[in-house]
């Protein structure tokens, strides 16, 4: 038996009492463990219970019935009706109460994805994931999303139709956030260990920032300076600027501008800024490490493809108009689908989660699309400080102050980390000695569209309730950032295309800050941009090419991302048959065919004219057999893939050095520079102590790209299927692999109408038919955000097999109830 | 018999309280239950233990059935654990734990008190 008491210091101590604080304390410490997050674990037991944890998010999948809420907030009475996709259809009696409801429905299935996005454009990720993501929060802060969104929201303000929408869809979205409890939240919160917060109006501008982030950061000033400081002006326009013979510019050839350019844009095409300047230092005394530092951009341009037809071509002689927006492949999806419909508004198609209204859509008498411009929109302007202080820089020979804005970053312990930004008159240094330690004797300063006070969603909120062309050029005045080309058509037969944005008299390389001339002085009135309606040939098309021809008055920089390949392919497509129709818009968006290959391959077969081995002869023979498609069951496009990167990497390898930052040319001016160069210096591998020629080059970049196969896949007969190979992905938006979608199987790459390639590709299908009036789409995503759901990612299959849904489309509610999973009514009391 | 009522009573009162509270609260209904109701200190254990574990276990395999554990087979991904089966099992275990360690606590407050 054990003694129940014994004695310690004198005194008493019982077992009992030490059993129970045992206990006590074994008990609590478990408590505390469960309810708190073990590194990157969650907290186990808040995750675990089925009462409140990770189980609540898994859906009944059979559990769908109709509900009736009350909702005070609300004017009058608005039904959702619930589709078999889980498409909400909303019926509402006036505008505010249609955005209120657009705002509390995409809430509901996509609350975590709008807050994780707007924390991103805002810099405030480390409050969710801790300090790994300071370095991109200091970023962000410091080319100035916030800042342009302070702008944008205060010019939203100002105009009270924008202002009340605006107010209605922040509203519904906190009417559901409040509506919320712990272990209603999202997933991803629970899977991170935290809260949904206030939805501000200074969001959705936030949002806008983002998407401006995404596609309008084509500039590569600091790249081309450098480029120019090391091998010249001459090699510069050769390599980049050099007119080839393309032709499928988004304007057509020869139409005619009766316009000339506004004064200030001569400065563009003038170079002298460069040699003049004391700040930027001339040719003669190259100062390379002064532009070490640089953003972040695609190599090639996000890209997308939209296009409409006059109904002179079509069968049923009605217009046909498609968009296809190719976009990171994200789950939640970037897009969320919609149809809104209110007395004054009956629209269908893409919206932005956290924005209000359609991005990508139709009603019943117009239709349009977007593709990203690629303009530059962006300049680096090098400040001349006083002294190290910083507080004062030279321009125009007087010293002006600098603004100081301290950025407070939390991290996820509740710690601060304060970050000043300097801004000049021109905008924000973005890099200095405290951020990626930038040296060298003058910092640059940033000036950017996206800085500007706009209101884009005026645009689509006008657009959305448009009925013909004057309307839709009138919503595209509101336009600024990104630029967009935006297609359009119209049931009365009107087709067109405009480029729209604020395009600003910029320059292709650093600009001298010291002089206030340099500064921008002009911007192209809206309409100036180039725009068609209804061209001749019977179709407009956009795929970021080039946009127009020497003709138009304004200049448009060459050096940038423009990517000619697909316009080339739809062009072709888009002029075969006079009878095109709905089957023919399908097979147009699932087109495999690679222009880039047709120019390049013929090209390097000739020229390769190594010492192969018999199997590697057998290899090329196969490859010389292709018909230039992508096809996923095809093998040809892997060996085509693997030799083109191989080329491109020993020939621009120039371009590669860590420390000296320059823009590789993009593929397209790499075919043409394979074709009309065969002596350039750039053939020449510094690696070696050979030296390279164009034949050389193409005979050893074979040979390594064979050697990398037959190490890869043991043998040439193992080499996988163009599907496998490129094994597209759709990943959810914290990269957890088993929350995404990998090896989808499909067809397509970059440069190819059906853009799918690994991590990118057609974020959004659409085709409207004016013909009988119908919409069709689909989207590599699903309509919940929820990874709980079965409509999470539901619709990826039928995306990858290039398959449509017909979208229910009416503004009649009975109609749309025929096809209806469930319907929630909604009372205003 | 006493055993299988406390069993009873814990997973009754943690389930309503559940519906309101936190999941620590099955930690109080297993205190309250092992100071009053508990023969011996084992005994508060493992009915705190079987009580919630059922629960748990029950409520969390009716919830990946009508899920058709498209959820559970994502998130045992992400703890690399085999099955859907073993995601409810650590589920039922860990809350069965937490409250088998509070009901033998309120067990032995009782020796004392």
């Amino acid at each position: 038996m054990l003694a129940k008491e014994f004695y310690f210091q004198n005194k008493v101590i019982k077992v009992k009492h030490i059993s129970f604080f045992l206990s006590l304390i074994v008990t609590a410490t478990l408590v505390y463990i469960l309810n708190h997050p073990l590194g990157p674990a969650p907290a186990l037991g808040r995750f675990l219970s089925p009462f409140d944890g990770f189980w609540q998010n898994a859906e009944n999948e059979k559990g769908f019935k109709d509900e009736t809420f009350s909702f005070p907030d609300l004017k009058d009475k608005v039904s959702v009706v619930f589709d078999e996709r889980l498409v909400p259809h909303i019926f509402a009696q006036n505008n505010e109460d249609l955005f209120y409801m657009q705002g509390y429905i995409t809430a509901k299935y996509r609350l975590w994805q709008m807050d994780i996005q707007t924390q991103n454009a805002a810099g405030r990720v480390s409050e969710v994931v801790g300090d790994k993501a300071l370095d991109n929060d200091r970023l962000q802060r410091r080319i100035g999303l916030q800042f342009g969104a302070e702008k944008a929201e205060e010019f939203i303000n100002q105009d009270p139709e924008s202002k009340a929408i605006l107010t209605a869809y922040c509203k519904g979205i906190n009417a559901y956030i409040k509506s919320l409890s712990p272990k209603d939240y999202p997933l991803e919160y629970k899977l991170l260990g935290y809260a949904p917060e206030e939805w501000k109006p200074i969001k959705v501008a936030l949002l806008l920032k983002n998407m401006a982030n995404m596609l309008s950061v084509y500039e590569f000033d600091i790249e081309n300076t450098n480029f120019i400081q090391k091998y010249g002006e001459k090699e510069f326009q050769h390599l980049y600027a050099d007119v080839d013979d393309f032709k499928d510019f988004i304007i057509p050839s020869k139409t005619p501008f009766d316009f000339k350019a506004e004064e200030g844009f001569a400065r563009t095409t003038d170079k002298p800024i460069r040699d003049k300047s004391e700040v930027i230092t001339a040719k003669d005394q190259p100062v390379y490490e002064s532009y070490n530092n640089v953003l972040k951009k695609p190599d090639e341009i996000t890209g997308s493809n939209n296009w409409a037809v006059s109904g002179s071509k079509t069968k049923s002689g009605k217009p046909l108009l498609c968009n296809d927006p190719h976009l990171e492949l994200n789950l939640p999806s970037i897009w969320y689908e919609m149809h809104l419909v209110s007395p004054t508004i009956n629209v269908y198609g893409a919206t932005l989660p956290g924005a209000p209204c359609v991005i990508s859509g139709f009603n019943d008498s117009i239709a349009w699309g977007v593709t990203n411009a690629g303009r530059d929109v962006r300049d680096w302007f090098a400040i001349k400080f006083k002294d190290g202080k910083q507080d004062e820089y030279m321009v125009d020979g007087q010293w002006e102050k600098t603004i100081k804005r301290v950025e407070h970053i939390y991290m996820k312990n509740g710690k601060e980390f304060l970050d000043t930004v300097l801004y000049t008159r021109y905008g924000p240094i973005v890099f200095d000695k405290t951020f990626r330690n930038a040296k060298g004797k003058q910092l640059l300063a940033l000036k950017w569209t996206a800085h500007q006070p706009s209101n884009e969603f005026k645009t689509f909120y006008l657009m959305n309730q448009g009925k013909n062309y004057d309307d839709y050029r009138n919503a595209l005045k509101n336009y600024t950032c990104p630029s967009q080309n935006f297609v359009f058509a119209s049931r009365s037969n009107d087709i067109a295309i405009v480029e729209q944005g604020k395009h600003p008299n910029v320059s292709s390389e650093i600009t001298d800050g010291t002089n206030s001339k340099n500064d921008w002085t002009a911007y192209v009135p809206s309409e100036h941009n180039p725009s068609v309606k209804n061209p001749e040939r019977g179709f407009v098309s956009s795929a970021n090419q080039f946009p127009v021809d020497a003709a138009y008055p304004y200049p448009i920089s060459k050096v940038g991302v423009y990517e000619n390949f697909r316009s080339i392919r739809i062009n072709r497509m888009l002029s075969d048959t006079n009878k095109m129709d709905l089957g023919y818009m399908q097979k147009m968006h699932s087109d495999n065919y690679n222009i880039f290959a047709e120019m390049i391959l013929p090209t390097l077969l000739k020229l390769e004219k190594g010492k192969e081995t018999a199997e590697q002869t057998q290899l090329l023979e196969f490859l010389a057999g292709w018909n230039f498609r992508n096809d996923a069951d095809k093998k040809e496009p892997v060996i085509f893939e693997e030799w083109a990167n191989a080329f491109n990497d020993l020939l621009w390898d120039e371009m590669m050095d860590p420390n000296l930052p320059m823009k590789r040319p993009n593929s397209y001016l790499t075919a043409n520079f394979l074709k009309s160069d065969s002596t350039s210096i750039f053939y020449d591998n510094l690696q070696t102590g050979e030296h390279e020629t164009r034949d050389m080059l193409v005979s050893i970049s074979f040979q390594k790209a064979a050697a990398k196969l037959k190490e890869k896949y043991g043998s040439f007969d193992k080499i996988p299927d163009w599907g496998t190979y490129k094994a597209t992905s759709v990943m959810h938006l914290a990269k957890l692999d088993p929350l995404s979608k990998l090896n989808v199987y499909c067809g397509g790459n970059r440069g190819i109408i059906n853009a799918s390639s690994d991590r990118h590709g057609p974020s959004w299908r659409m085709i409207v038919d004016f013909g009988d009036m119908k919409g069709y789409c689909v989207y590599p995503g699903g309509e919940s955000g929820n990874p709980g759901s079965k409509f999470y990612d539901n619709l990826v299959e039928k995306w990858s097999k290039g398959e449509y849904f017909e979208a229910n489309f009416s503004s009649d509610i009975e109609t749309v109830k025929r096809k209806a999973l469930f319907t929630n009514q909604f009372n205003n009391k | 018999m006493q055993l299988i009522r406390n069993i009873i009573i814990i997973a009754l009162l943690s389930f309503l309280l559940q519906l309101v509270f936190p999941w620590w609260i099955i930690c109080l209904a297993g205190f309250v239950v092992g100071y009053f109701g508990a023969e011996k200190p084992w005994q508060a254990f493992v009915a705190g233990f079987c009580a919630v574990f059922l629960v748990w276990f029950g409520y969390a395999f009716y919830i990946d059935h009508n899920n058709n554990h498209l959820l559970s087979s994502k998130i045992i991904q992400l703890f690399q654990l085999p099955n859907s089966l073993s995601i409810i099992l650590i589920s039922a275990m860990v809350g069965g734990l937490a409250c088998g360690l509070a009901a033998l606590t309120g067990r032995l407050l009782k020796n004392i008190a």
